[in-house]
């Protein structure tokens, strides 16, 4: 589909000169489905070549890390983007993850599009094939063709992004030339939106969304900090947190326990969002507690291996907590 | 600090004579072994009138709360959740109420997002000598509860 | 064919929904908000919620006859106080289940494909036929007319030529329709007595006349391209060959590895698959009273064969999901000689991964990885 760029050049000569420290590199790989790419899992020298990295790389390969450095003995690369690599910060801090066992190979990033958009902008029809070109996003449908501006469908995040070319951690650094060149926006605007709505249409708009739920855990499993997602108490009988029926109150309670099970830890990567078949906004309640846990305690998760998440630890005299008298 | 009543004068007897077959509102309280828990008994003791709408929990520490019990009982009826224990610097186990207090800080914020309203749960500190102020509380927080119930 | 029995475009929306008013409609809607299409009942379609026949649905059509939760009945457990030894359970009659009042009403289920339709066959395989036979579902198949629209528009996911099915195939369909430009022409039309009824009841909206022979040869042509492109999109696959391929290689785990290396083991193929007939039984109960349901579950899942000595034979997610192709592919073969993959591409759609089915196979039988 697309030439290779200077980029994914770099990319493939470095690990090339480091491929021998590692048991298995882990990057990226073109898709048959327009606009997608697959995750690669490069074992043998001759498959580098199948790598590519573009605007297109929305997977956070992070999720492979601790279930991968547990099963293999060797050493393992994570080709990672910048927002990525604040996921394997979080989990070294906590302990997760052994920092000498897991390397991650960062690319600068000059965005990426947001796949979910695109399809919502062209009216959900199903893309037959797409090309990339000069900024410019051409989609061919069974009727119509398309011809979109890449900048207004970056993903959310990409938007308040600024550590799209100095990433908080990393072991191998790749530098990109093209930047990333899109209108910043503030940070959480869209939470402080949708928290000025009152209480029944909150209530309506989560009742619709839930409906379409189908309990198929995919948010939950391609969380790379869901280190539990074999242990998971939503799946239990004893203690019986949840029902197994599949339904709209299920559905939402899950979603509760996903959040405080990530309060003060989630990375804000956005893939349980893309993954949910039913196209539920997840992202809302982890970035709530993300922005609660900013301004009460001055914490956001995955920038810094030596602090400790708010969470686990305490302090005797709490600045920023004003309590409550009910007397 | 949010007073939400100013003296006795404003207590009259149409708070205090309620119960949950009246007015059908169910309230949780999760309350700490050693303070709280001792705090409410002193309270019953001393013969002090509460209103009857209240369940309480006994948990050994109010640092054992997961904040999901708040939520599950939102989620299965609950109109009101109170959670009470030692006042910090003073917990039974030196530090788990330092810890609730972080954790129930982020869950009252939480709530709106999922459309429960911010005042039908509330965290408070009260000792095991503290009966007066067991029954002020109890007394104040159903009343705010019935006052969302319109 | 020696007449045209057609009902024109224009019309389609008043004839569903004076169908309404005899039958429960149930049809691909799609949200506009964010373009996805899932069968719902026509109750729904207003300015936000359109009808869309042309494109795929996201889920599958199987939630109307085996729906994602379903309550089996409600008990009670009463206590005497006279005779405090013993317990009686009553099963009750609520009102918010009266399970035979719900699945005894007639339903349409309308623009479903005909990959569909061979699914529904997998289904009654498993929950309609043989010593065992689910009542619910029974009854919910009886009061149920189906009406498929050919499929004139063949997406790259789309795979029905391989495993045995065609665009155009109407056996398990009761009224089989193809889209000829302005008019909707009835193919084929079973000669069950509720769908004449159906025809006699709608008759106002149905022209005939005899057919000429360009329309003939339209028809043939829209098949056959359909059926061209669908075989484009993956070789052919013979059922008797890729069940002995599937149990030949079974031991090779290296290659299993390697090939679903990237899989997540989530739910998300396993539910939006037409022919995935897994579920589970549980009860629920608060208090003294409690009920049973039947739900969904999947086989991807670190639970599935979680046993009560904690010893678990498909730890890992490569047994997971060789599983899971063999059941498709080999075991469901086996057993009722039938697929249990109808090449509706809907897994290859939404896996979070891009995990592929077709590849899988293919490296399956390959001799090579």
């Amino acid at each position: 589909m697309q030439q290779e760029n200077s980029v994914e050049k770099k990319l493939k000569e470095r690990i090339r000169d480091v491929f021998d420290d590692f048991e298995l590199v882990i990057g990226y790989s073109q898709s048959k489905i327009p606009l997608k790419v697959n995750p690669l899992f490069i074992q043998r020298k001759e498959e580098i070549d199948d790598l590519i990295f573009n605007n297109l790389c929305i997977n956070n390969l992070a999720t492979y890390s601790y279930f991968l450095s547990n099963e293999l003995k060797g050493k393992i690369g994570i080709v990672l983007k910048p927002c990525d690599t604040r996921s394997i910060t979080q989990l070294i801090s906590e302990e997760l993850l052994n920092k000498d066992r897991v390397k991650s190979i960062v690319v600068g990033c000059a965005g990426i599009l947001d796949y979910k958009k695109i399809v919502k902008e062209i009216g959900g029809l199903k893309i037959i094939s797409a090309d990339i070109k000069d900024e410019h996003i051409r989609i061919d449908t069974i009727d119509e063709n398309f011809t979109l501006k890449a900048k207004n469908f970056y993903a959310d995040k990409c938007y308040t992004c600024n550590i799209y070319d100095n990433p908080p951690y990393y072991d191998e650094f790749i530098e990109n030339d093209s930047k990333l060149n899109i209108e910043p926006r503030k940070e959480y605007e869209d939470l402080d939106e949708f928290e000025k709505l009152s209480l029944e249409e909150i209530n309506s708009f989560w009742d619709l969304q839930f409906s379409n739920c189908i309990r198929c855990y995919a948010c939950r499993n391609i969380c790379p900090l869901e280190v539990c997602r074999d242990k998971c108490i939503a799946q239990l009988d004893v203690p019986h947190w949840q029902s197994q029926k599949i339904n709209a109150v299920e559905g939402k309670f899950f979603q509760l326990i996903r959040a405080f099970h990530l309060a003060g830890r989630c990375t804000e990567c956005g893939e349980c969002e893309r993954v949910c078949p039913a196209n539920i906004q997840l992202l809302k309640l982890m970035k709530k507690i993300n922005k609660d846990v900013l301004k009460l305690f001055n914490y956001r998760p995955g920038f810094n291996l030596d602090e400790k998440p708010p969470l686990l630890t305490f302090k005797n005299v709490e600045k920023n907590i004003k309590e409550e008298e009910l007397i | 600090m949010e007073n939400i009543l100013g003296t006795n004068k404003d207590i009259n007897n149409k708070d205090i004579n309620t119960n949950s077959r009246k007015t059908g509102i169910k309230i949780v309280a999760f309350l700490c072994n050693w303070c709280s828990y001792a705090g409410a008994d002193a309270a019953g003791t001393s013969r002090l009138r509460q209103p009857e709408d209240i369940r309480i929990i006994r948990v050994p520490c109010s640092g054992r709360i997961n904040p999901l019990f708040v939520l599950k009982a939102f989620t299965q009826g609950a109109d009101g959740v109170l959670v009470s224990g030692c006042h910090p610097n003073d917990c039974h186990y030196s530090e788990g109420n330092f810890y609730a207090r972080r954790r129930l800080e982020i869950l009252k914020e939480f709530l709106p997002v999922i459309g429960i309203d911010k005042r039908r749960f509330s965290y408070q500190w009260v000792s095991a000598s503290e009966g007066q102020k067991w029954q002020k509380v109890v007394i104040n927080f159903v009343k705010r509860i019935r006052e969302i119930q319109g | 064919m020696k007449t045209l029995t057609y009902i024109k475009k224009e019309n389609l929306n008043t004839f569903l929904e004076k169908l309404n008013k005899n039958y429960d409609v149930f049809l691909p809607v799609q949200n506009k908000a964010d373009g996805t299409i899932n069968f719902e009942s026509l109750d729904i379609v207003n300015d936000n919620n359109v009808i869309n026949l042309k494109e795929k649905t996201r889920k599958s059509p199987k939630s109307l006859f085996f729906p994602p939760s379903e309550n089996l009945f409600e008990f009670e457990y009463k206590k005497d106080i006279k005779k405090p030894d013993i317990m009686e359970i009553k099963l009750l009659e609520s009102e918010k289940m009266i399970p035979d009042e719900i699945n005894s009403r007639k339903k349409v289920i309308f623009g479903i494909k005909p990959c569909d339709t061979m699914a529904v066959k997998c289904l009654d395989l498993v929950f309609g036929e043989g010593e065992k036979k689910d009542p619910r579902y029974v009854m919910k198949r009886e009061n149920t007319i189906i009406i498929s629209i050919g499929c004139n528009n063949i997406f790259p996911d789309c795979f029905c030529t391989s495993v045995g099915g065609n665009p155009f195939y109407f056996d398990h369909s009761d009224l089989g329709l193809i889209d000829m430009g302005p008019n909707l022409v009835i193919f084929k039309s079973s000669e069950r007595d509720d769908i004449r009824e159906l025809l006699d009841k709608s008759h106002k909206f149905f022209e005939e006349r005899e057919i000429n022979s360009d329309e003939e040869i339209e028809i043939k042509k829209i098949i056959s391209e359909s059926e061209k492109k669908c075989s484009s999109n993956w070789e052919s696959v013979n059922a008797e060959d890729i069940a002995l391929d599937m149990e030949r290689k079974f031991s090779e785990e290296e290659m299993w590895k390697n090939i679903t290396r990237k899989c997540i083991s989530c739910a998300a193929c396993t539910y939006v698959c037409p022919a995935c007939v897994c579920f589970n039984i549980g009860d629920e109960q608060t208090g003294m009273k409690g009920e049973r349901y039947k739900c969904w579950d999947f086989c991807t899942n670190y639970y599935y064969t979680l046993e009560a000595s904690g010893h678990n034979p498909r730890e890992k997610i490569y047994q997971r999901y060789r599983n899971k192709i063999n059941c498709k592919y080999n075991y469901f073969y086996k057993r009722n000689k039938n697929l249990y993959c109808v090449g509706c591409g809907r897994c290859i759609d939404v896996c979070p991964v891009g995990m592929d089915i077709r590849e899988i196979v293919k490296h399956v039988r390959s001799l090579q990885k």
